[in-house]
């Protein structure tokens, strides 16, 4: 008996915050007169958090029996041998998750605020600020939980070989028993 | 109030104007204004100023008051009755002059004698460059801040917040607060878990001969039971660098000389090394909360048992034999871990019987397998960082419960008139592991050789180093982290990894009985053999440019002879001459000629090439060599590899029914890692096991 599996789970998060937090903004003021109080401000707020899990149940359970059975050669005169024939089992199986939330990751330039103020030709005794503020935070929570269980269950069992009370008898063999069994399993995650 | 009135009127006039030419609009128009004139509201009052209501001084003739804006007014200047100051109503915006050496602007002064004002050129120099570049030409006397707290930014990125300040007037404050926060939380949790349960027994039927007048023999099969394991997490066995080339070899017979492994006849066209980097240029306050989980759990339970082989009350009847029983568990569990290479091959050299001989690898190899480079390739680089925690916290556990145990049946000659001897098979148990935790081996070329020899063995391994075991590096090996202008970077790196190995391996050969017989022939029970190999990888990386080579020996008889060493064993004794290494071979598998009696050499799919031999039991020189993948099952399975590797690339697969063939027939155990510049390390290691 032979069995081939190949079981591969892929997952993939999509929740992708592709623009991220990236925020640009410009002021300029020009060419003010004295006792001036020229101000450019910047506020920026902003919040994100991402979820994104993966979780993945891989079960598998293999039963493989191969019996064979018994060869009797009795009460003959003249007789042959009394052969029984191999039991194999072979099992070949791979199991291959790949569970990735990258996606879900936020471009990482976050803080690639660009901003800009300008301030130019002010007059005397001005007053000029430039204030940038920009609070952002970011949460990222990104799971991959993956469970792989595979029961594989071989039993092979060649049969009796009898060769009794004959004048003239061959041989008594059993034949071979075998299993054999490959089992491959990659788990592969990636946040 | 009159000059009010004045100002209204005349607008009237010269809105009837307008009217008069443009002709039909008008009427209505007119009338607008007249209407506008008769409803004008009252201006505002100005507020009551205190003191002093007008301006003073010798230009005070100058000034008028203007109700409107409640100023008094002049051409150039204004006058508030309430502050009592005195504002330009021309532009005083410097500008800097054609040689840009100063800042100019007009100024108007009131010139009593000419009783009129008459403009001067203020003129402020050019100060020196200001301290901060982006604030270039402040005037004079200014108060700047510097830029403050750069803006914390996420992973990767830099919070650019730019400003221009320039041309600023004198006195004046200029401040640039460049403020902000980013605060992230990373949490990332790989939990990960393969649970494998394995049974398998295989077992053969009794076979009886009784009763009878003339019979033959009783026999009763073999019984092998096998298990290849490859479980990876967080790991690779990257196969895209080249091809992974599959072959098997055995020597049937004993064999008296030196064998000669030369890889390279295996692998060709070697691809180009991998390198694999991650970097992290963090900038703000950045928490990363890092779990890793891996655990890896067989249960693995193999069991192969032979029937018994009766001969019994019988006239005439032959011999009782069983047949041998074989377990072999050949597992490979990787965490964190990767082979990366060029070409790879995964082969089988198998002997069947007794070798005196030493397995030898060609020099040019040997030189290239020692001179490999450097040991490992982990950066943490850090740079311009300000804080920087980084709390890894590794927990590797292996655990390895091996239960194995071999049986031979028993052997019985009772009761007969005349009949033969009785002899009991062999029965032998060897499991050898190797656990590698944070090994890294680069280097162009790499073998990693597994011997197991099921009687004794009277050799050594090749050692050149000198130096000792695996001394392995640190957790997290071959990853790069690097962290750039960072202000707050805290890492907690929580990384569990377990690996259990519960293995129980079972071989018992069924009993022999001659027994009750007038004459019959002799009772022989089979081989029972178990053997684990068990390579544990956790945090480790291998990478070679080249090649790596995983060579499984598996000799099951007694070998007198070293591997990688050209020892006296195996040499013809009438000239003594030690077999040269130095030969080299188009054919992976090559006998050192003494006398080979026979001589069939094959070719399979593999390009592997052997020579077939005698049964002889004896040692003789020149019994003969092996072949793989003839015609049998193995050749079989061989083509079904080749078949599945073409079809789906399936590297683990390849290996895995690669290791399948590998184990057939393997026995004790011997495990040695022989990875490029440690190869050394790891024969010194195991011969003081």
């Amino acid at each position: 008996m032979k069995k081939l599996i190949r079981i591969v789970a892929t997952s993939l998060a999509a929740v992708g915050l592709t623009a991220g937090m990236a925020g640009a903004q410009s002021g300029t003021i020009d060419t003010t007169g004295p006792n001036s109080s020229n101000h450019i401000n910047f506020d920026g707020n902003s919040t994100i958090e991402i979820s994104a899990s993966n979780d993945t149940d891989v079960d598998a359970d293999i039963d493989q029996d191969a019996h064979t059975g018994s060869a009797t050669t009795s009460n003959n005169t003249n007789a042959g041998s009394a052969s029984t024939g191999s039991a194999e089992n072979s099992f070949d199986g791979s199991v291959d998750v790949s569970n990735d939330n990258s996606a879900a990751r936020p471009t990482m330039n976050m803080g690639s605020m660009s901003n800009s103020g300008t301030l130019k030709n002010t007059g005397p005794s001005s007053n000029n600020t430039i204030t940038f503020e920009d609070n952002n935070s970011f949460v990222l929570t990104a799971t991959n939980d993956t469970d792989v269980d595979v029961n594989v269950d071989q039993d092979a069992h060649s049969g009796n070989a009898y060769v009794q009370n004959n004048t003239n008898g061959g041989s008594a063999s059993t034949g071979s028993a075998s299993n054999s069994s490959s089992l491959s399993i990659s788990v592969s995650n990636k946040n | 109030m009159s000059k009010l009135k004045q100002v209204l009127k005349k607008s009237f006039i010269v809105s009837t104007l307008v009217i008069y030419i443009f002709g039909l609009s008008t009427i209505g128009f007119t009338s607008s204004i007249v209407f506008a004139e008769d409803q004008i509201p009252a201006l505002p009052p100005c507020p009551t100023a205190s003191g002093t209501v007008a301006p003073t001084g010798a230009a005070a003739v100058t000034y008028s008051f203007n109700p409107v804006s409640c100023l008094w007014e002049n051409s150039y200047f204004t006058w508030d009755p309430i502050t009592k100051i005195i504002t330009a109503k021309y532009d005083q915006t410097p500008l800097l002059n054609s040689q840009g050496t100063a800042w100019e602007y007009i100024e108007w002064i009131y010139n009593p004698s000419a009783g009129s004002y008459g403009g001067h050129i203020v003129s402020i120099p050019v100060p020196a460059p200001a301290t901060t570049p982006t604030t270039p030409g402040t005037g004079v006397n200014s108060s700047e801040s510097t830029p403050g707290v750069p803006g914390v930014a996420g992973a990767g990125s830099q919070l650019l917040g730019s400003s221009s300040t320039s041309n600023t007037g004198p006195n004046s404050s200029n401040n640039y607060q460049n403020g902000g926060n980013l605060n992230g939380n990373i949490n990332l949790a790989n939990n990960s878990s393969i649970n494998t349960i394995f049974s398998s027994l295989a077992g053969t039927g009794n076979a009886i001969v009784m009763g009878n007048t003339t019979a033959g023999n009783a026999t009763s099969g073999n019984a092998e039971a096998v298990g290849n394991f490859l479980n990876m997490i967080q790991s690779s066995w990257d196969p895209t660098l080249g091809n992974v080339t599959v072959f098997n070899a055995g020597l049937f017979g004993n064999f008296f000389g030196d064998i000669l492994f030369n890889p390279e006849a295996i692998i060709s066209n070697t691809g180009p090394s991998s390198n694999n980097n991650i970097t992290n240029d963090v900038n703000g306050n950045l928490n990363i909360n890092v779990s890793d989980t891996s655990n890896i759990n067989n249960n693995i339970k193999l069991a192969a048992i032979t029937g018994n082989a009766t001969v019994s009350q019988n006239t005439n009847a032959g011999n009782a034999m069983t047949g041998n029983a074989t377990t072999i568990a050949n597992i490979i569990n990787m965490i964190n871990s990767s082979i990366a290479t060029g070409n790879s091959f995964i082969g089988t050299l198998d002997i069947y019987g007794n070798l005196v001989g030493d397995l030898l690898l060609p020099q040019s190899i040997l030189a290239q397998l020692k001179n490999t480079g450097p040991n490992s390739k982990n950066n943490i680089a850090n740079n311009n960082s300000s804080n920087v925690n980084l709390v890894g916290n590794n927990q590797n556990s292996i655990n390895n419960n091996l239960n194995l145990s071999a049986s031979s049946g028993n052997a019985a000659v009772d009761s007969n008139t005349n009949a033969g001897n009785a002899t009991t098979g062999s029965a032998n148990t060897n499991a050898k592991q190797v656990n590698v935790i944070g090994k890294n081996s680069s280097g162009t070329k790499g073998l990693a050789v597994l011997v197991n020899v099921l009687g004794t063995w009277v050799g050594m391994l090749w050692d050149g180093s000198g130096t000792s075991s695996i001394d392995g590096t640190g957790p997290n090996s071959s990853n790069n982290i690097s962290n750039t202008n960072t202000l707050n970077l805290n890492a907690n790196v929580d990384q569990t990894n377990n690996i259990t190995n519960n293995i129980e391996l079972n071989s018992q050969t069924g009993n022999a009985t001659v027994s009750n017989n007038t004459n019959a022939g002799n009772a022989k029970s089979g081989n029972a053999s178990s053997a684990v190999n068990l390579l544990n990888m956790i945090d480790s990386n291998m990478a070679f440019t080249d090649w790596f080579g995983i060579l499984f020996i598996n000799v099951f008889g007694n070998w007198q002879g070293s591997f990688g060493v050209d020892t006296s064993a195996g040499n013809s004794q009438s000239n003594g001459s030690s077999s040269s290494s130095n030969n080299t071979s188009a054919l992976p598998i090559q006998i050192i000629p003494k006398n080979v009696a026979k001589v069939q050499q094959r070719v399979n799919s593999n390009q592997v090439v052997g020579v077939s031999s005698s049964d002889d039991e004896n040692i003789n020189p020149g019994s003969g060599v092996v072949l793989s993948g003839a015609s049998t099952d193995k050749s079989t399975k061989l083509s079904e590899v080749l078949s599945a590797k073409n079809d789906n690339k399936s590297t683990s697969s390849n290996i895995l029914t690669w290791l399948m063939l590998a184990a057939v027939g393997s026995v004790i155990g011997l495990i040695i890692l022989l990875g490029a510049e440690d190869i050394m390390k790891f024969g010194r290691k195991l011969l003081n096991m």
